[in-house]
This record gives structure tokens, sequence and C-alpha cells, in this order.
């Protein structure tokens, strides 16, 4: 059988819809089934197609106007920031690396210099000396240095994070 | 990739909305079935047709590409989904309800359509309803240009099978 439509599809069809069949196109129809085919599938689809004219209101074409700017606005800011936001993210990376290639690097030895002048200025005698009151408020001084310092990276902490999500969120924004 | 300006003017953008809209409806709303989504596919469509970077192209060859842009948005929307696979499934629909004279007649005629699969109703509308060409069907469907004249074949020989088991006429009910 043979798997394609007839040469004669498009003429016939063409002439049957403005019924304008001649002789030649009406005997030729009434032996091609792939052209009655053709010509009932077209005019059911046709009527078909008839009813989607009663279909809901579509968005105005203003709307969809102004969302593309909108949109179009977002990718020139997103393309514009791009550099900056890549340094930023590379600086990030850099610091990290550069902080714990430092740390690796000098972190024994300076831990161990740093234990070799504790007990060479003979600091750790003079904290024994010291009345249990006065170690009391020492080592309140240390909590409380400990304690401002934390809270001051947590602080940079959130407010990094703070900003990248805040970044994020705008360019996520739909459109 | 650099973002692109707007790719035609206001005006031409609103004629050509005007002219190809209602029947990018009509296609979305017969290949889904679902307003919702149809709506959805429609906006997004339009805008990425005013967003995108587009060739040289007469007013036909926009509204083609406008067809494409949506065609490939639904395939993308049922990959996502999951649902079926668009060009080979079947599946049973309930029919659209639609405005018509005689609503019987309506609810037997998409009753038709849902036993065509989801590419033998994107094939045989874009060519019949929409008075595409094959060249502009197979671009459209994301199909060979020589494949479409077969897989229409096919599909008209399936859609008129059905047609006449149900007894229907042009131009009346049975």
């Amino acid at each position: 059988m043979k798997e394609s439509a007839c040469d004669r599809e498009k003429e016939i069809l063409a002439a049957a819809q403005g019924d304008r069949l001649d002789a030649d196109q009406a005997a030729h129809l009434a032996q091609c089934a792939g052209c009655r085919d053709a010509l009932l599938v077209s005019q059911w689809l046709q009527e078909l197609a008839r009813g989607e004219e009663l279909r809901p209101p579509l968005p105005e074409a203003e709307t969809i106007w102004r969302r593309s700017e909108a949109r179009i606005r977002r990718r020139r800011q997103k393309w514009a920031l791009a550099p900056v936001l890549l340094f930023q993210k590379f600086s990030r990376i850099a610091f990290f690396a550069a902080g714990t290639a430092f740390l690796l690097a000098y972190g024994p030895s300076l831990w161990h210099s740093l234990a070799a002048r504790f007990s060479a200025s003979g600091l750790a005698e003079r904290l024994r000396s010291l009345t249990p009151s006065e170690l009391l408020v020492l080592k309140a001084m240390f909590i409380v240095a400990t304690a401002a310092i934390g809270v001051m990276i947590l602080i940079a902490i959130s407010c990094w994070l703070g900003d990248f999500l805040t970044r994020r969120k705008f360019f996520a924004g739909r459109g | 990739m650099r973002p692109a300006e707007a790719a035609v003017s206001k005006i031409a953008f609103g004629r050509l909305y005007n002219q190809t809209a209602r029947p990018l409806q009509a296609y979305l709303w017969r290949m889904c079935r679902d307003r919702a989504l149809a709506d959805d596919i429609l906006q997004e469509t339009y805008l990425r047709f005013l967003t995108a970077r587009l060739p040289e192209l007469d007013e036909r060859g926009m509204k083609n590409y406008i067809f494409r842009i949506a065609s490939n948005r639904l395939v993308d929307h049922y990959r996502r989904q999951r649902h079926e696979r668009p060009g080979q499934e079947t599946v049973d629909m309930a029919p659209a309800p639609s405005p018509a004279a005689d609503p019987l007649v309506r609810i037997d005629m998409e009753r038709l359509m849902a036993g065509l699969s989801f590419q033998e109703r994107q094939l045989l509308w874009l060519c019949h309803a929409e008075g595409f060409t094959h060249e502009e069907v197979a671009a459209v469907a994301g199909v060979g240009a020589k494949s479409v004249r077969v897989l229409l074949f096919r599909a008209r020989s399936k859609l008129a099978a059905l047609i006449r088991g149900s007894g229907w006429t042009a131009g009346g009910t049975p």
C-alpha cells in the first residue's frame, strides 16, 4: 500500500473547499481514497476549528510587551553585573584558599614560636602567681573578648549571606 | 549569551499578536486540553519570541517561528512533567468542553481527536486547520520534511476511519 499523499491532493482540496471542482477533479476524487480522506479530514478539522473562535479572552498584547521589556531589562542587568559577581566569587575563593595555604604552611611553626615565647617571657609563672579573684577577672575579660570577636564574625557572615540571597532572589525572578 | 533587544517593534508586535494569538491559543488548547497550561505557554511563547535573537523573517515566517516555540515549550513541559511522550502516546483524555451550536456533536468530535496521538493531532491541526505547508509543519513539529508526508498520511487515514465510524458528514450531523 502506498503510504504517502496523492500528488493532486493540494489541487483537489483547494478546488473542493472553494466549490470549484471540475469534471476531471470530481472523477479523480471519486476514485482516489487518499484525496477523499484528505477532504473529509480537512472539512472535519475546519468544523472543529470554528468552535475555537469562542475561546476565553487572550491577554493584552500590551501586557506581554511590557513583560518582555522587563525581562530584557533584567537580562541586561544580569549581563552588566556578571563580571562584578564573578570577581566577587573569585576573590572569596582566593581569600579562603590563601588563608588555608598560609595556615598550612606557617601554622605549626607559628604555634611553636608562640609557645616558646610564652614560657620564655615568664608569663606562665606570672599567671600561676595571680590570686583567684584576679584570675576570675582575667578569665571574664578573655571570654568577653572572644565573644565579641565571635559576634563580629557572625555579623559578617550573615551580612554576606543576606547579600548573596538577596541577589540570588533578584535574579531568580520570573519573567 | 548577550541579551537581545526587542526583536520587533511594538506596533509590529501588536499586529502580529492579533493575527496569531487566537490560532495559537486554539492550537495549544487542542494539543494539551488544559486551559491554564495553554495560556501559560501562549504567554511564554510570545515572551520568548520578543526576547530572542530572530533571523530575518517575513510575517508568515514569524507565525511559523511562534508556533515552533510553542510546540517546543509544550514538549518541554511534557518532558518535565513526565506525563506522556509526545508523538507516541494515545492517552484517554476527557473531551474538552467546547462552545458550539450542537454540544453533543462537538463532544463527539473532541472524543475522536482524543483518539489520536500528540504528534498526529499536531500534524493534522497545523496542516488542515492552520493551512501550513508540509515544510512548515515539519519545521514546527520538529520532524523531517520527508517524514511529514508519510506521518500525515497515516494520521489522516486514522482520523478518516474514526470520522467515518462516527457517521459524521460535512455540513451536517450524521
